[in-house]
């Protein structure tokens, strides 16, 4: 913060003194440190003739510098010095941040990099191996299995200087935030091959400033240990390519059924295409997106020499095709949807461990999972649900299904996703829609709890000014549920039990009203449903949403006689690598819901299931047939199935869940269910 | 000043070895040479020190450069830790870290506020011949001798 040094002038003769002296000064530092003592304490007119210019001549009188003169400077000193030093303190800042991270990535174990791990062993309810979770669907690789123009193509598209830099890139990074400012999108991430492996080691996960930073102290101490060919060995060992695939290998295997050393210049393209998004530019997934990205990583490659033009030319010209059938693509679909949903009970079955395994290497999880059925309902759900609608709807088709066991709340078949390649999202439990009349039995359950309601109570089925129930529909009178069927008639007064049996709305949106929505509260709360119902009218008709597990749960009522099953699980024993049986998650056994006499009235007046004799069911579908429903008990199992679409458009016109739903979840039921009557009773 | 910076960066060498040398009471694997740190800050000025016995100007601007870095470094080492509010000022290394930050700081104020209020002397009117003398004497005898 001195002033620039300046020549001193020095008099006549002191050049000598100085010159003689200053040898023998320099070793005297005691003497100099006394001298700038008292300079210190308070002689100002030395301390100031000290600061700057030559010592003032003999014969010339000092005078103080005019203040405005003294402050014009000092603006000028600030106006150039500040910005330096801004900087320089700034720069200092940001190495004390970097600093911090470094440091704190000094406990990071590095031996991980290498040591992908191989998760817990997944069996389902017969002994079948379903997978592996924890480790993913890996097949690991060599060096030597990774052919050249793979680790161009990689390169070209991920990371282009990643044989130059030291773990993180500022000139990529640099160049990724000019794309994405010019695109006014993200289009390129700036991590590096190894930023990207360090987050997947050490689960970095999130998008901010701290989980990049910490990614990139990650990546230099990898590249300390592990040299370039080690590194790039490892991330194409672990990293996810979509579609259920981790590592090359899996992913070579399972879109070309090759080998990864087998792999051509565009299928290499083709999967480095999908490294940015899997979920999305998976081949199995969309094929024209998939195409986009292999001919963007094409561009990549052209644009840094790694292929010439007329190569380039001919891949681009070239379709590259994916070996996988319909059902080969369902079956292994079933298998990642069964690990997700697996692994991610899992994760709440550890978070109440006192302590949480390093590893599940060595582990084994027996499921309840019937894998055969499984997969068999997900290849019958995706030919039905072709007969209802072509394939390629920008809002396609969906259904969902998930079949339970009565006493123990067991998920035999859980299909949150009959395609799970082409979307993972789980329609079972993520999923909540309005379940429509599938919902009236609840409704009745909360009546013949409260005195005087019974069966026999009588209604009136006649129309019904719809805008008291808020459902919203023609008219406004509920003589638009006449729609539901044809032959619907208006048929005066009716017995409750009657009112069920055929679904009539007008009777049980009059029962609702007396019931209270309260009490229907109370009863679903009790049965196992967690969502609330909200606090309008139609919530008494099922205008609530609700997921399909913790409805299908909550109809087990009916089957167990007024008790809901245990919180539905797939996970039944988990064994340590010694076959030491480590838990055994088993839910809090449920309350009593419902009076034993009231689970069996309301069960006998659902219709029965013709493909499941002895069981019985409810349809339900929602008034814009946006969703259609259906659930069934017998005595051993129940099950729910809801067909309709992501985006909220309407199934088909009239598309009731009698008549779309219940058909394929009676088949689906029948292949698991055998056939055994519910228990039910007369109505006292 | 130099005074001042010298016993800086004395003490800054000290918290350097502190660091550097009980890294087992700060419960880490083992000595790194980023935990000596503030040491090296320290040297920077006391070399700034022995730079300025000879150019005193030079010398007190690179110590002042090192104690702005210093002080920048310090916040800027424990910044995120209080961003993410896991700052625990009884940690032993955070106390470390604070010293060094505090005494870096309490550098570059002094020598900020000895730039900013220094006199100047120019050459006029309005002195007495004799007190011009006396602090050319002075002033030469300081620097010459």
């Amino acid at each position: 913060m001195e002033e620039p040094e300046k020549k001193i002038e020095k008099p006549a003769g002191a050049e000598k003194e100085s010159t003689g002296e200053s040898t023998s000064a320099l070793p005297d530092i005691a003497t100099i440190i006394a001298e700038e003592i008292k300079a210190v304490e308070g002689e100002a007119a030395v301390a100031a003739a000290s600061d700057s210019g030559p010592p003032p001549e003999p014969d010339k009188p000092l005078k103080r510098r005019p203040v405005w003169l003294h402050l014009i400077i000092l603006f000028f000193q600030i106006l150039f010095l500040t910005p330096l030093y801004a900087a320089i303190l700034v720069g200092a800042v940001g190495a004390g941040v970097g600093w911090h991270y470094f440091d704190g990535s000094a406990e990071l174990d590095l031996g991980l990099v290498a040591r992908p791990e191989i998760g817990a062993l997944v069996k389902d309810a017969k002994g079948i191996e379903i997978g592996r979770a924890g480790s993913m669907n890996r097949l690991l690789i060599t060096r030597e299995d990774i052919p050249p123009h793979f680790v161009d193509a990689l390169i070209a598209a991920e990371d282009q200087r990643f044989f130059v830099h030291p773990g993180f890139d500022p000139v990529g990074s640099f160049r990724a935030a000019l794309a994405n400012l010019r695109s006014e999108a993200i289009k390129e991430g700036g991590s590096t091959l190894t930023q990207q492996l360090a987050r997947d080691v050490y689960r970095l996960e999130g998008k901010n400033i701290d989980r990049k930073l910490s990614e990139i102290a990650a990546a230099v101490r990898i590249e300390e240990v592990y040299s370039k060919d080690e590194i790039l060995v490892h991330y194409l060992n672990r990293i996810y390519f979509g579609s259920g695939f981790y590592g090359l290998g899996s992913a070579a295997r399972g879109y070309f059924g090759k080998k990864a050393s087998e792999l051509t210049v565009d299928e290499s393209a083709l999967i480095c295409g999908v490294i940015p998004s899997p979920s999305r530019y998976s081949p199995f997934v969309s094929t024209v997106r998939a195409k986009e990205n292999r001919d963007q990583t094409l561009r990549r490659m052209l644009e840094t020499g790694k292929l010439s033009a007329a190569d380039f030319d001919r891949y681009l010209a070239m379709e590259t095709k994916v070996a996988s059938s319909r059902e080969d693509s369902l079956e292994r679909g079933q298998i990642s949807y069964l690990i997700a949903r697996i692994e991610r009970e899992l994760r709440e079955e550890i978070a109440t461990w006192p302590e949480a395994p390093e590893s599940l290497d060595g582990y084994t999880i027996e499921t309840s999972a019937d894998l055969a059925a499984q997969q068999t309902s997900a290849k019958a759900i995706d030919k039905h649900l072709v007969t209802l609608a072509a394939a390629e709807e920008k809002d396609p088709l969906e259904a969902a299904f998930v079949l339970i066991e009565n006493a123990t709340g067991q998920i035999v078949v859980s299909i949150g996703s009959h395609d799970y390649q082409r979307s993972e999202y789980d329609r079972t439990v993520e999923m909540k829609r309005p379940p429509g009349s599938a919902f009236l039995p609840f409704l009745y359950a909360a009546a013949y709890e409260n005195p005087p309601f019974t069966p026999s109570t009588i209604l009136l089925d006649a129309p019904f000014d719809n805008r008291e129930m808020g459902l919203g529909a023609v008219g406004g009178i509920l003589g638009e549920w006449s729609t539901e069927n044809p032959a619907n008639r208006w048929e005066g007064q009716i017995t409750a039990a009657e009112a069920l049996t055929k679904s009539k709305n007008s009777p049980s949106a009059r029962l609702g009203q007396l019931v209270g929505l309260e009490r229907l509260r109370r009863v679903a709360r009790a049965a196992g449903i967690n969502s609330e119902l909200r606090e309008m009218p139609g919530s008494l008709l099922g205008a609530s949403e609700v997921s399909l597990t913790e409805l299908t749960r909550a109809y087990t009522v009916f089957s167990n006689g007024g008790t809901p099953a245990p919180a539905p699980r797939l996970i039944r024993e988990i064994r340590d690598a010694s076959g030491k049986v480590v838990a055994r998650p088993s839910a809090n056994a449920p309350a009593r819901a419902l009076k034993e006499s009231t689970a069996r009235s309301v069960a006998s007046a659902l219709p029965g299931v013709s493909a499941v004799p002895g069981a019985r069911g409810k349809s339900g579908t929602t008034p814009t047939f946006t969703d259609a429903w259906h659930f069934g008990f017998s005595e051993t199992h129940t099950w729910g199935l809801w067909i309709g679409r992501d985006r909220f458009s309407p199934i088909r016109p009239l598309a009731f869940g009698s008549e779309i739903a219940q058909p394929l979840a009676e088949t689906l039921a029948a292949g698991v269910v055998a056939p055994s009557p519910v228990a039910t009773s007369s109505a006292p | 000043m130099r005074i001042f910076t010298f016993v800086c960066a004395l003490l800054l060498l000290g918290v350097g070895a502190v660091s550097y040398y009980g890294w087992e009471d700060r419960g880490a694997a083992g000595p790194t040479l980023t935990s000596a740190i503030p040491a090296f800050v320290g040297a920077a000025m006391f070399l700034g020190v022995l730079i300025a016995l000879l150019l005193r100007k030079t010398g007190l601007q690179i110590a002042f450069l090192a104690s702005l870095m210093g002080a920048g470094l310090g916040i800027g080492r424990m910044l995120p830790a209080y961003l993410k509010e896991t700052f625990d000022q009884r940690d032993p290394f955070t106390m470390l870290m604070l010293a060094m930050t505090g005494i870096c700081a309490l550098h570059v104020i002094v020598s900020v506020l000895r730039f900013v209020f220094r006199k100047r002397p120019v050459r006029g009117e309005g002195k007495k011949q004799g007190e011009v003398s006396e602090v050319s004497k002075k002033e030469k005898g300081r620097r010459w001798t």
